[in-house]
C-alpha cells in the first residue's frame, strides 16, 4: 500500500518554533471564536439545512453489518430521517428511507440483523426486497396504484469508501464522495480496512453541542491537565516540550478535513500494563499502518473522526440531536486476535481508552454550560489548537456555500 | 458475592478462589468494579498482579478458537484485571472522579468466549 506523507517537520522546529502553525496557515487567522455557534438554535438550524442536508454523512461501516444479507437501521435525528442500510448477497450496500410506502410506518424497528426473507411492515404487511422493490401487498386488488414498481422503498444516495458507508440527502447534484473526501481520501486510498475488526462500540449521550464535543477531542493541549488518566498519559503518550506542554508534530488541512499527529515517547507504564505488554509482546508490535507517526487524528468533515493509536483505529461519529445535545458514537477497531493473550491485551487497550473518554464527558457538558452562561461571547484558541480553528473554518465556509474541497 | 471456586490452567490454581471475578460480560465486569468494596478490589488486584506476566505468556500459546473452560476462566480473570487496573493504579477508587457514569460505557459489542453476540 502507499500512504505518502509530507516530510515530517524536525523535532527542534516543532518544539521551539512558537506559533508555528498559525504562521503556516495565515488564512485561519488568530482571533477568538464566537460561542453562538455552540448555543444558538438559529445557528443549529443553519447547520441542519446548509450543512447536514447537503454534505456526505458517514453512517458507520460494513463492520456494522453482519456480512451479506444483513441490515442495520439508524435514526438520523439532525435531519429527521430514518434510514435502512442493507447489504445483499453480492455485498452491494444500499440505503433507503426506513419508511413503508403505504402509510408512512417505520419499516424495520430492529437496530440490525440478518435480512429476513423480506422486509415486512408490521402495520399491514407490505413487503420489500433488499433492493427496495415492493414484492407483496396484502389484498393488493383493493389498491389503485398501477404497478408495484411505483411503491418501492425510497432510495438514498449511498457510497462506500474503504468499507465506510456514506449517504447524502442533497437535492442538488452533490460532489461525489471521492471529491468530498479530497486529499484525505487519497491518503487512505489503499487503507487495509479488511484487516481490522470492530470490537467495541459505545454510544454516549451528552448534553453538549456536537462541535463542543468534537473540539474537546480535537486537541491534546488538555491532556496534562484534565483528569487522572489524561495526566498519566501526558508522561509520554504524546510529544511534549521541556515544560511538559503537548506539541503537535504535524498539522495539515486536507480539503475540508484536518489531520494532526503527535509522537509518543517512552514513559513508565503501570505494573499491569507492563506485565500485559511484556507477557504478550506480539500484540501491537506491528504498527497498524505504515504511518509516519503512531498517533494520527483526522476530523473527517463534518462530524466524523478517524484516528490511529498504535495498533488501534478508533472512529467517532458525533450525532447532533439539537443545539445542546449530541450522541457520541465511539468505535474501536483492532487487528484480529490470534491468541487468548491477544484478547486480554485488546481488552486493556479498550478499557484504558474508555476510562480516558469517560473522563472527557463531564468536561464536554461543563463547556456547554459555560458557553450558555454568556459569561463571555467568545473563546480563545492557541497555536496547539489550530486544528479546531481549521474545523470551524470548514464549517463556516460550508454554511456560506463555499466548497473548499 | 459468589465465592465459587473455578478451574484454572496448571500453575494458576492458586487463583481459583477468585471465581467471582471470572466474569464473561462487559456489563457485569463494570458492575463488579463499581459495586465491590474498594479494599476487596485492591485485594483481588494484589493477589493476581504478580502472575499477570506468566499468565499472558501462557495465554499467548493458546489460540482463540475452541478454548477450554480453564483457559476461559483465566482470560476472564485478566479481563476483570483490565477493568480495574486504572481504578487501582491511577484513580485509587472504583468510579472515575468527576466523569461520566461507567455504567453508560458498556460496549454494544460484547463477544465473550462462549459465543458471540451483540449486547443491544
Amino acid at each position: 500500500m502507499t500512504i505518502v506523507e509530507s516530510q515530517r517537520p524536525s523535532e527542534l522546529d516543532v518544539m521551539k518554533d512558537v506559533k508555528r502553525w498559525s504562521r503556516r496557515n495565515p488564512e485561519l487567522g488568530n482571533g477568538p471564536l464566537s460561542t453562538d455557534r455552540f448555543i444558538s438554535p438559529e445557528w443549529f438550524e443553519r447547520e441542519r439545512t446548509e450543512l447536514f442536508a447537503k454534505t456526505w454523512i458517514n453512517l458507520g461501516s460494513v463492520r456494522d453489518l453482519e456480512g451479506p444479507n444483513s441490515f442495520f437501521t439508524r435514526d438520523l435525528v439532525v435531519l429527521d430521517k430514518q434510514i435502512l442500510v442493507t447489504m445483499d448477497a453480492d455485498g452491494e450496500v444500499r440505503s433507503f428511507h426506513n419508511v413503508c410506502s403505504h402509510r408512512g410506518m417505520k419499516l424495520m424497528w430492529e437496530d440490525r440483523g440478518a435480512c429476513p426473507r423480506a422486509f415486512v411492515c408490521r402495520f399491514h404487511g407490505w413487503a420489500y426486497e433488499k433492493d427496495g422493490r415492493c414484492v407483496s401487498v396484502p389484498d393488493e386488488i383493493e389498491f389503485h396504484f398501477k404497478d408495484r414498481s411505483e411503491i418501492g422503498l425510497v432510495p438514498i444516495t449511498t457510497a462506500v469508501w474503504n468499507g465506510f458507508i456514506f449517504v447524502t440527502f442533497s437535492e442538488e447534484t452533490p460532489d461525489d464522495l471521492v471529491t468530498h473526501l479530497g486529499p484525505l481520501g487519497e491518503k487512505f486510498e489503499s487503507f487495509p480496512y479488511d484487516i481490522l475488526e470492530l470490537d467495541y462500540r459505545y454510544d454516549i449521550a451528552e448534553r453538549a453541542n456536537w462541535k463542543v464535543a468534537i473540539d474537546a477531542q480535537n486537541e491534546i493541549y488538555h491532556v496534562p491537565m484534565l483528569a487522572p488518566v489524561h495526566r498519566f498519559l501526558s508522561q509520554g503518550a504524546f510529544a511534549s516540550n521541556d515544560d511538559g506542554y503537548t506539541r503537535l508534530n504535524d498539522f495539515s488541512r486536507l480539503g475540508l478535513h484536518t489531520r494532526y499527529t503527535s509522537i509518543s515517547e517512552s514513559y513508565e507504564e503501570t505494573r499491569f500494563s507492563n506485565a500485559v505488554a511484556k507477557g504478550n509482546p506480539a500484540w501491537g508490535a506491528e504498527q497498524l499502518l505504515p504511518l509516519v507517526d503512531p498517533f494520527e487524528f483526522h476530523v473527517l468533515f463534518p462530524n466524523m473522526v478517524m484516528s490511529f493509536f498504535g495498533n488501534m483505529m478508533f472512529t467517532y461519529n458525533f450525532w447532533p440531536q439539537d443545539e445542546s445535545n449530541v450522541v457520541w458514537e465511539i468505535r474501536l477497531h483492532f487487528p484480529a486476535a490470534k491468541t487468548l493473550a491477544d484478547l486480554v491485551s485488546r481488552e486493556f487497550s479498550a478499557k484504558r481508552f474508555r476510562d480516558l473518554l469517560c473522563e472527557d464527558k463531564s468536561g464536554h457538558e461543563a463547556i456547554q454550560r459555560g458557553c450558555e452562561s454568556g459569561a463571555r461571547p467568545y473563546i480563545f484558541l492557541g497555536d496547539q489548537e489550530v486544528q479546531i480553528r481549521a474545523f470551524h473554518r470548514s464549517v463556516d465556509d460550508y454554511l456560506e456555500g463555499i466548497r473548499n474541497v | 458475592m459468589s465465592s465459587a471456586s473455578i478451574v484454572l490452567p496448571e500453575g494458576f490454581e492458586n487463583l481459583s478462589q477468585y471465581g467471582a471475578w471470572a466474569i464473561s460480560r462487559d456489563e457485569d465486569r463494570i458492575a463488579k468494579r463499581l459495586e465491590t468494596p474498594f479494599e476487596e478490589v485492591v485485594a483481588f488486584y494484589d493477589a493476581v498482579i504478580d502472575q499477570v506476566y506468566e499468565a499472558m505468556q501462557y495465554l499467548s500459546t493458546r489460540p482463540v478458537n475452541n478454548p477450554s473452560i480453564d483457559d476461559i476462566n483465566l482470560v476472564n480473570i485478566l479481563k476483570s484485571m483490565a477493568e480495574i487496573a486504572n481504578a487501582v493504579e491511577i484513580y485509587h477508587q472504583g468510579p472515575i472522579p468527576d466523569a461520566g457514569d461507567l455504567r453508560g460505557y458498556v460496549s454494544r459489542i460484547d463477544r465473550d468466549l462462549v459465543g458471540s453476540d451483540l449486547n443491544e
